[in-house]
C-alpha cells in the first residue's frame, strides 16, 4: 500500500496533463479503490487491537474478498457510469487515471494486487516494501516510513514542490476554474476560501503527513524506529503476500 | 497616487509576494506536520482531518497576502 502518495499524485498528472485532467474526479478516484475496506483492514483503533476482520488481507486485496477494487477492469466499468450519468469524458477520464494510479502504485508492496481481475486471480506484487496493514495502522505506519515506501511518498512530494505554483489563487482561478465544470458549479455554492481549501487540502495533508509519519516514526515512537531501505523491508516485519 | 483610507498592500512586488507566500505555507506545512507527529490518531489518518486546518490558513493567508475572493493573488 501507499500512503501520501495516493493524496500526491492527482496533483502531478494535472500539473503534466493539463486542463484534460480534473483534479476533484482525479482524486475521488485515486482514494476510491480504499474507500470501502481499508478501515476493517486496520481495525476500529490507532492500534490495531480491535479487530474487525479475521483476514484483513484477503479483504482487502483477495478474493473471496474485494480485491477487486484494486484492478483495472472494475475502475473501467465505474468510470464508464460516470461517463454515462455526467456525460462529462474529462470526469470518467480523470476518475479513471486517479484510480488506476492508486492500484499501479500499491503493487509496489508485497501483497500486490489481482490487476486482471476478473480474469486471473494472480497477485502483481514488485516487493519494494512489505504490507502490514493487518498489524493496525499505528505499525503500519512504522514499517512504512522507516521502509522504502517513505522513499516513494518523499519522491511525489519532491516532484510536486517543483510544481508549487499550480497552489496559488491566481494559477487556481486562472487555469483549474474555468476548465472545470467541477469548480464553476461550486463557485456559485462557496466563498474563495472554502473553494481554495478544497483544491489544497489533499496537497496539502499528503506533504504534511510525510513529515509528520517521519518525525513519529523516527523520533517519537520507540517501535523499530530506525530506516530499513532494504528490498522488501523492514526485515522485522512478518512476510505477507503470495510467493 | 494614493488614496486616504486605502490600505498598503503588505507584499508590493511579486516576487517579495511569492517569497512570503512560499514561506507562509512552509510554516503552515510544519506546525500541522508537529501537530501530527504528537497526536498522529487526531491529524495523520485521513486529509479530511486536515479540512479546518486548511480552511483556517487559507483565510488567513488572503487576510495576510492580499489575496480577494476574484482578485488572484499568491495567497
Amino acid at each position: 500500500m501507499s500512503w501520501a502518495a495516493h493524496d500526491l499524485e492527482p496533483y502531478l498528472f494535472r500539473a503534466k496533463l493539463g486542463g484534460i485532467v480534473s483534479l476533484p474526479l482525479c482524486l475521488a478516484g485515486s482514494y476510491a479503490p480504499d474507500f470501502f475496506s481499508k478501515w476493517a483492514v486496520y481495525g476500529l483503533d490507532f492500534t490495531g487491537d480491535r479487530k474487525v476482520v479475521d483476514d484483513p488481507v484477503e479483504l482487502h486485496r483477495g478474493f473471496p474478498g474485494v480485491g477487486f477494487t484494486h484492478s483495472l477492469l472494475f475502475w473501467v466499468l465505474v468510470a464508464a457510469a460516470i461517463l454515462a450519468l455526467s456525460r462529462n469524458r474529462m470526469w470518467a477520464f480523470s476518475f479513471l487515471l486517479g484510480a488506476w494510479a492508486h492500484v499501479l502504485s500499491d503493487t509496489l508492496d508485497s501483497v500486490g494486487v489481482m490487476i486482471f481481475f476478473p480474469f486471473s486471480t494472480w497477485h502483481l506484487h514488485l516487493d519494494l516494501w512489505q504490507y502490514v496493514g493487518q498489524a493496525g495502522r499505528r505499525d503500519d505506519a512504522v514499517a512504512y516510513y522507516t521502509s522504502l515506501g517513505g522513499v516513494w511518498d518523499v519522491l511525489w512530494a519532491v516532484w510536486l514542490a517543483f510544481h508549487w505554483r499550480m497552489f496559488t489563487s491566481e494559477h487556481f482561478h486562472r487555469e483549474i476554474v474555468p476548465r472545470d465544470t467541477f469548480w464553476l458549479w461550486l463557485r456559485t455554492k462557496a466563498s474563495d476560501a472554502v473553494m481554495l481549501t478544497v483544491f489544497r487540502a489533499s496537497a496539502f495533508f499528503g506533504v504534511a503527513s510525510i513529515i509528520g509519519w517521519y518525525v513519529w516514526a523516527l523520533f517519537i515512537n520507540d517501535f523499530q524506529n530506525s530506516l530499513d531501505w532494504t528490498l522488501g523491508g523492514p526485515e522485522w516485519a512478518p512476510r505477507q503476500g503470495p510467493p | 497616487m494614493r488614496f486616504p483610507g486605502v490600505p498598503r498592500p503588505l507584499a508590493t512586488t511579486p516576487a517579495t509576494r511569492d517569497r512570503l507566500a512560499v514561506a507562509y505555507w512552509t510554516a503552515a506545512l510544519l506546525a500541522y506536520a508537529i501537530l501530527g507527529a504528537f497526536f498522529p490518531p487526531f491529524f495523520l489518518l485521513g486529509f479530511w482531518e486536515s479540512l479546518p486546518f486548511v480552511l483556517v490558513v487559507t483565510w488567513l493567508a488572503g487576510r495576510l497576502l492580499g489575496r480577494s475572493a476574484r482578485d488572484p493573488g499568491p495567497g
